[in-house]
């Protein structure tokens, strides 16, 4: 063995078996972009549960070499290639994660005041605005839906849309998606301000009436039956919400229940987030389209907030006592509970007697209804 | 609402750095070189594949936005189907025509055994197609290089749609230009992509107003039947208390 063997087996082995002579430019950026995200979900708290997993995805997939996204040569997913192929290529964690939302929700204040589901469905308005905006941009129209639906500020909804239509923008999409329903308290207020008057934010609206336990359990069935009836393409999403919900409501299988809205949702959580972040190495996610993405999600976000407050509106013009206070109509994009939270807040700095929390989650959970029936309506145009 | 207090609000708010990111992307958007970079790889491009029976070539394809492959029948009489290819729109592109249209691709339909100057009856058939599908043929040697043509609409069974129309040998739809007995019709089903697009979005947009609706009027119906149940639960339950 001489000296040059040795330098040339380290050299061989430095270029073959180590990734650093194959970093390139667009991975450090990349890297720079899972650091910031890293950030926002640590220091920011900005969706936590969702930006880390992300953000430490693109982490680890932007480093070369690593066999995580891949195949390997006999042909099997690497690491995360398997969570991103059964989870989100098989469609399974949205649905699991809408299992767990289900037997997390309470649709009291939804079946107590059924009409704000009408604010639910003016608050998908976005959606279609930036769906055709979108394709004026020149996207396709998969992905011009894909994009469409991050206005409706369901994060299971959009990835499970954009993983059927669009995958190749899932990342930017989910990002897009996560970050602006982390925002919810900076984008919301202003359109809120804009679009009301003191007058119209000091409405105080009547108190709920109680809902029975046997309501509760019945509208899953009901909600199931007429949605799946109506849309059966988003059958996978609502039939899971609506067994989550029903097993919470049912009382019977706490076990289940339980395990639902925690243990099972947070281990599908890591998965989804982790897959989802591998998506964007920095070959595919480098373009102008994810920013592009990020500014029509925006977009989309600020319609439809602006959506669900112009039909309340609508809805004020045309009830002659009762009125609906116009802040609980931004609520109407989803984003449970941060929006109804943002509706409360913002019903208190006009009158800090007004309690509009309750009101807010009928909407709030109408939406949710709502940007998953208008994912149906999309899924289904292309079938 | 006033100017001044509509820019108050947004300095009061934390969006100002949102909205100034929107006007860099949008500035960096309009700039033609990322618009070249942006609108990258066409990845809906249609790549039909052709099985023949008897003398009908059918062409089987996923059309751009649909995730179901479709299929289309050709069939020619006055002549002999010699064969249907595929051709990329590139070859084709010209201002006048938007790719988009031509949601199903281009066909090259040859056809054999005319007589030299007549003319042959082609026609294609799909559950894809309907009564404002047009059917356009590009022939690169004629002055107008995209035409529509006139064609005959015909509903047949199981929903399928049959488009016909005429072409003469050497005629302006003849891209071989020969009255030989031998024609070559370039072209495609075409379907206004705008008209698609908007169209179907406000139905589906009023549909989810509709779902929503039909949900709100199930929840009150429902409503009020619990209501009367719990209430006369209710004023049983003192009279049992009572005896």
């Amino acid at each position: 063995m001489t000296w040059d063997y040795v330098l040339e087996l380290i050299k061989n082995i430095l270029f073959t078996q180590t990734g650093i002579p194959h970093v390139g430019f667009g991975q450090v950026i990349m890297l720079c972009i899972a650091l910031f995200f890293l950030y926002l979900a640590v220091a920011k708290e900005y969706e936590p549960l969702l930006l880390l997993p992300i953000g430490f995805g693109i982490f680890l997939v932007n480093f070369p070499l690593t066999p995580l996204m891949g195949f390997t040569e006999h042909g099997n997913p690497e690491l995360i290639r398997a969570f991103y192929k059964y989870g989100i290529e098989w469609e399974i964690i949205p649905c699991v994660i809408f299992l767990g939302l289900g037997a997390m929700t309470d649709f009291g204040p939804l079946i107590a005041n059924p009409k704000t589901l009408i604010i639910g469905a003016g608050a998908q308005l976005g959606v279609f605005v930036t769906y055709i905006g979108t394709l004026l941009l020149g996207f396709s129209l998969k992905e011009a839906a894909s994009v469409g639906i991050i206005g409706g500020a369901d994060g299971p909804t959009t990835i499970y849309l954009t993983a059927k239509l669009a995958p190749h923008i899932l990342g930017a999409n989910a990002l897009a998606a996560y970050s602006y329903m982390a925002m919810v308290p900076l984008i919301q207020p202003p359109i809120m301000r804009l679009l009301t008057t003191p007058a119209q934010r000091k409405i105080k609206m009547r108190q709920l009436r109680k809902v029975s336990k046997r309501e509760k359990l019945i509208f899953p069935l009901i909600g199931c039956t007429l949605i799946v009836l109506l849309v059966p393409a988003i059958a996978p999403l609502m039939g899971m919400f609506m067994l989550g919900n029903f097993m919470r409501e049912s009382g019977v299988v706490k076990r289940l229940s339980e395990t639902a809205e925690n243990d099972l949702m947070n281990i599908v959580t890591i998965f989804l987030g982790v897959a989802v972040g591998a998506t964007m190495q920095a070959d595919k996610f480098l373009s102008l389209k994810p920013f592009m993405i990020f500014v029509l999600g925006l977009v989309d976000f600020v319609i439809c907030t602006a959506g669900g407050i112009l039909t309340v509106h609508i809805m004020n013009f045309f009830i002659k006592k009762d009125k609906i206070n116009p802040l609980i109509g931004s609520a109407g994009v989803s984003a449970v509970p941060m929006s109804a939270r943002v509706s409360h807040v913002e019903g208190r700095k006009a009158d800090p007697n007004n309690w509009l929390l309750m009101h807010a989650m009928g909407p709030n959970l109408a939406g949710v209804i709502g940007s998953a029936a208008a994912a149906g309506m999309l899924i289904a145009m292309f079938n | 609402m006033d100017l001044k207090r509509l820019s108050q609000l947004i300095r009061a708010s934390k969006s100002k750095m949102v909205l100034c990111v929107v006007i860099l992307m949008a500035t960096a958007l309009f700039s033609s070189t990322s618009w070249a970079a942006f609108i990258g790889e066409d990845l809906e491009i249609p790549k039909p594949t052709f099985t023949t029976e008897g003398e009908v070539v059918t062409a089987k394809l996923i059309p751009r936005g649909r995730n179901l492959s479709i299929q289309i029948d050709f069939a020619v009489s006055g002549g002999k189907l010699e064969s249907v290819e595929g051709k990329p729109f590139a070859e084709a592109e010209r201002p006048e025509v938007d790719i988009k249209d031509f949601r199903s691709a281009l066909f090259v339909v040859k056809a054999s055994g005319v007589s030299p100057g007549g003319e042959v009856k082609v026609s294609s058939a799909s559950n894809y197609f309907n009564a404002s599908t047009a059917f356009w043929v590009f022939n690169p040697n004629a002055s107008t290089p995209w035409t529509e043509v006139p064609v005959t609409h015909e509903d047949l069974d199981n929903r399928v749609h049959r488009m016909e129309f005429t072409v003469k040998d050497g005629g302006p739809l003849d891209s071989d230009g020969r009255a030989d007995g031998q024609i070559t019709v370039i072209g495609g089903p075409m379907d206004d992509f705008w008209a698609y697009a908007i169209g179907t979005l406000v139905i589906r947009f009023f549909g989810v107003f509709l779902v929503l609706s039909v949900l709100l009027i199930g929840l009150k119906i429902a409503s009020g039947i619990f209501v009367k149940i719990e209430s006369s639960l209710a004023a049983k339950e003192p009279a049992e208390t009572k005896a």
